[in-house]
């Protein structure tokens, strides 16, 4: 249904992004499009709610509808939202006292060179999720954009705040530790669904 | 870039192998090892990505997000219209006391005499004449026509005069002319041909009065029916007469 018909009014940020680098800045509601999925996917994935995981989303276009015309550069825009829908999460998950900073143990993570190279798993996505849960979230948190493929390393760093190395080391770590959590649910339960 | 640090970016780009530099994929290449372990990363990343992939919506959600956005912003102006409305009252009312200083407490032709010296002094009612001697202005005046003392108050009279305006009050015809009392400080002398005119004041004395931020004596002579304003003290303007 379009909305933006149904109202018969213009949506907020259909308004062209001032000083923009490139020629046509999408509008709101292409740029709503186009990363909505992506980013509640990320959402549910860090905070396991979905009506939580909604209501960042919301947040977090409301963000942009208001400052979004302030980013010079439209190339950033994917970047800035998932920037954006991290900092409300963590907002929120200091609030709720959830999430407390952990720092890496690679005896409890594991290491990039420690794991043997199986099978390639089949996986739902509720397993998933479960398996995702269990990951402290400062790696789920990369490994969930890694596994959106919506984001470079590089774009990834940017988002958290983290440098490039910091990603790839906890990508690389987190690949570890979920293939371990994964092979755990999968032996509970040896008939998984596909 | 030795070969941990290939595999680590290598290990970081499987779902996007665009994003891997020229030196790291020059090592993949070169290392079959490398290269198999890279492969079997990759499928697992696949893998897991699909599943990612599939977590399913919750409906309407872009219907929502649209919602909130129309909701938050494009009603946002009205929460500004409340302050803004506020102040351009402010204003109105503040220009309205500024020009029309006259009130319904006040004869009819006081008020719009009031009123039409107030508009002068801000300069919504722009002089006929510039002229510094009062003699050049009577001059000035007796040759138009227009309405003009015959008798002032010493002080008044010895005071540099501005210019001068034809004005018309309650359908009589009227001048004001302005006087300079001190720097940034005026006074406005109305002339009005007072026949037929409704509340004159008496002869003889003037009858001092305030209104806001107006002083004004008014007395009648003869023909004329005088109006001394100024926004300056009350005792300034009594000073004019001899009488502080």
């Amino acid at each position: 249904m379009d909305l933006a018909f149904d109202f018969g009014l213009e949506w907020p940020a259909t308004r062209p992004i001032a000083r923009c680098v490139s020629d046509s800045p999408p509008s709101f509601e292409q740029i709503v499009d186009a990363h909505y999925q992506g980013l509640f996917r990320f959402a549910v994935s860090m905070c396991h709610s979905e009506a939580t995981a909604q209501d960042l989303v919301q947040q977090t276009f409301l963000q942009w509808a208001r400052k979004g015309h302030m980013l010079r550069d439209c190339s950033k825009v994917k970047t800035w939202l998932y920037t954006t829908i991290y900092r409300e999460w963590l907002s929120i998950a200091r609030k709720e006292k959830k999430h407390e900073k952990v720092e890496f143990e690679p005896d409890l993570h594991g290491s990039a060179q420690s794991e043997g190279e199986e099978e390639t798993p089949n996986v739902d996505s509720d397993t998933l999720q479960k398996a995702l849960g269990q990951l402290d979230p400062a790696y789920r948190a990369p490994l969930v954009l890694f596994y959106l493929k919506e984001l470079s390393y590089r774009e990834i760093a940017e988002s958290l705040d983290i440098p490039i190395g910091t990603v790839m080391s906890r990508l690389s770590r987190a690949k570890d530790h979920l293939r371990r959590i994964l092979r755990k649910l999968e032996e509970s339960h040896p008939h998984p669904t596909i | 870039m030795n070969r941990d640090e290939a595999k680590l970016e290598l290990d970081a780009t499987t779902l996007r192998p665009q994003d891997a530099s020229l030196e790291a994929r020059a090592i993949l290449h070169s290392d079959a090892e490398l290269a198999s372990w890279e492969a079997k990363r990759r499928a697992f990343d696949e893998a897991l990505a699909d599943a990612c992939a599939k977590v399913p919506m919750v409906a309407g959600l872009r219907s929502s997000i649209l919602q909130a956005a129309y909701e938050k912003t494009l009603r946002r102006p009205l929460r500004w219209l409340a302050p803004t409305t506020v102040a351009a009252a402010a204003c109105v009312l503040f220009g309205w006391t500024l020009l029309w200083p006259g009130s319904r407490a006040m004869a009819a032709w006081e008020a719009e005499s009031l009123n039409t010296i107030a508009k002068v002094k801000h300069g919504l009612m722009q002089l006929d004449v510039h002229e510094e001697n009062l003699d050049n202005l009577k001059k000035h005046l007796s040759l138009n026509e227009c309405p003009c003392p015959s008798a002032l108050p010493p002080s008044l009279a010895h005071l540099r005069t501005i210019g001068c305006k034809r004005v018309t009050i309650d359908d009589h015809a009227g001048t004001i002319i302005c006087f300079e009392l001190e720097k940034g400080k005026q006074a406005h002398l109305l002339v009005l041909e007072n026949e037929g005119l409704c509340n004159c004041p008496t002869e003889g004395a003037p009858c001092f009065k305030s209104t806001q931020n107006w002083c004004y004596a008014s007395w009648t002579h003869g023909s004329h029916t005088f109006m001394l304003a100024t926004t300056a003290d009350e005792m300034t303007l009594k000073r004019l007469f001899g009488l502080a």
